[in-house]
């Protein structure tokens, strides 16, 4: 097949970029999304002219790392996958593809279609983990945890902080991630000590990188690869009350 | 344990209160409904009965009235603050637009213009209030027009409603705004429960679903009142 791609290009952060048009021909429609990009860098290269920077790591769906805006939507039209899911079959012949970085202003360009999510660290780092204790190993099953609350607490811990929500987000809100991340260990009970702080500093960090608010749109819910669902920022916003309410400090 | 201060200026509490204040609103708003249907009865006498009782409240009536000021108030300075803080956070625009993925998502043209539809509503209040509180857009007699329930003399609200509504003008406004008002609350209801953490998986599909019942039925019966005085007293006269 062929195809024109109007690509993202920016030099950096500060730097003003622009849609770039580009050909590529006898692609097959077999190969993935980033194998077509792979191709074109090839072509670029060989006009001697600088590669497109893209990020990719394990194109498997599960590193989190591909993060391209494919003609308006996050990881592509279909549901649940990430970029690197995403396969040529899903286009025609003589497609015109669009593809641009996450566009957030907490997620800066760094060159290209690579942006700088460190903001997401930041937040993950706020509260986003369990202190434990060095020492022998707890008995296995000796905390006792149903199985549709672990059912659950693994849906939010899918979570591989790729960012579509806040590319797909229309008021650019890291709600989605921040919610998975404290919803994933609040269903738990090792969790649960630490419950009251984790929500304060990692909703606080959230605020401060500049992220949007939710306005409960749902299309980070749409855009997710992991198929995390909307009602994980309402349970955000029970802790949040519940935090406000307690009257402890960390649980 | 947040400070409640720290909890209320956060994202998460501007959305509490968006979603306490909103909700509010939807509850005057019924009470308002429920007020206006005597509108229906073509004697007025119903109609300004009523007035005449919200009147003589007296000092109750401003307390509810500075109340819903407040209430109003809150919900237009804090959508105000939050559009902002939404429309700086995503910096530069996608280039070649944005499209929904569908799904989960509930990405509509009343879900991502909330603040637009808002805007209007407020237009319209003002515009509203000033009308029929303050007989503004009146003819001079009906403004002063008065009638009498039982021995007492009082205002003729009722008159200056039917004057509006026989008039085209008002009514293709109200009918326009109210779909509007519908819009907004079709949005606005079940994300105000959403907003509180009051939702999960069992209960989002009901409440998305009973936002719709309910933003059909107010506008719809807020917009059935103009419409039906011109088509009644309007158009037959």
């Amino acid at each position: 097949m062929n195809l024109t791609l109007k690509v993202w290009r920016q030099d950096g952060p500060d730097a003003a970029g622009a849609l770039e048009s580009h050909t590529l021909e006898n692609v097959n429609k077999n190969s993935s999304f980033l194998e077509m990009m792979d191709l074109l860098n090839e072509k670029i290269m060989l006009d001697g002219k600088d590669a497109i920077e893209f990020e990719s790591d394990c194109r498997e769906g599960i590193c989190g790392t591909c993060c391209l805006v494919i003609n308006g939507q996050p990881h592509g039209k279909s549901l649940g996958v990430a970029t690197c899911q995403v396969y040529m079959r899903d286009f025609k012949d003589g497609d015109t593809i669009t593809i641009e970085p996450w566009r957030a202003k907490p997620f800066p360009v760094i060159k290209d279609l690579v942006v700088d999510r460190s903001a997401f660290d930041r937040i993950q780092a706020a509260g986003g983990y369990i202190s434990v204790s060095t020492g022998p190993h707890p008995d296995g099953n000796a905390i006792k945890i149903p199985k549709d609350v672990s059912d659950v607490a693994f849906d939010h811990a899918a979570c591989i902080g790729c960012g579509a929500c806040v590319a797909a987000c229309p008021n650019a809100s890291a709600s989605l991630f921040t919610s998975a991340k404290i919803s994933q260990l609040a269903l738990l009970p090792q969790g649960k000590s630490e419950r009251s702080r984790r929500v304060k500093r990692m909703v606080e960090q959230m605020d401060d990188e500049g992220f949007g608010n939710c306005s409960n749109i749902g299309e980070c819910s749409a855009a997710c690869p992991k198929k995390i669902p909307l009602t994980s920022i309402a349970r955000m916003k029970r802790e949040y009350l519940r935090a406000v309410v307690s009257p402890f400090d960390a649980s | 344990m947040v400070p409640l201060k720290k909890a209320l200026s956060s994202s998460l509490g501007k959305k509490y209160l968006m979603a306490v204040s909103g909700l509010s609103i939807v509850g005057f708003l019924v009470v308002h409904l429920l007020g206006n249907l005597l509108l229906y009865s073509s004697d007025g006498t119903a109609f300004n009965t009523y007035a005449k009782g919200l009147h003589d409240l007296g000092p109750l009536l401003y307390v509810a009235e500075i109340g819903l000021i407040g209430i109003f108030g809150l919900h237009i300075v804090l959508a105000f603050m939050l559009t902002s803080k939404n429309k700086g956070a995503r910096g530069s625009k996608y280039a070649g637009g944005q499209k929904s993925k569908g799904g989960p998502s509930y990405y509509s043209a009343a879900s991502r213009n909330m603040i637009i539809t808002g805007m209007v509503i407020l237009v319209f209040l003002v515009t509203h209030v000033m009308h029929f509180k303050y007989g503004l857009f009146s003819s001079e007699a009906i403004a002063a027009k008065t009638t009498m329930i039982g021995d007492e003399s009082s205002m003729d609200l009722y008159a200056r409603v039917v004057e509006a509504f026989k008039d085209p003008k008002w009514v293709v406004f109200y009918v326009a705004v109210m779909t509007f008002v519908g819009a907004h609350m079709r949005h606005g209801f079940w994300s105000a429960f959403q907003s509180l953490g009051a939702l999960n998986h069992r209960l989002e599909k009901p409440a998305v679903a009973l936002g719709l019942i309910v933003a059909i039925v107010m506008a719809g019966g807020f917009l059935g009142i103009p419409v039906y005085i011109f088509l009644t007293q309007g158009l037959g006269a």
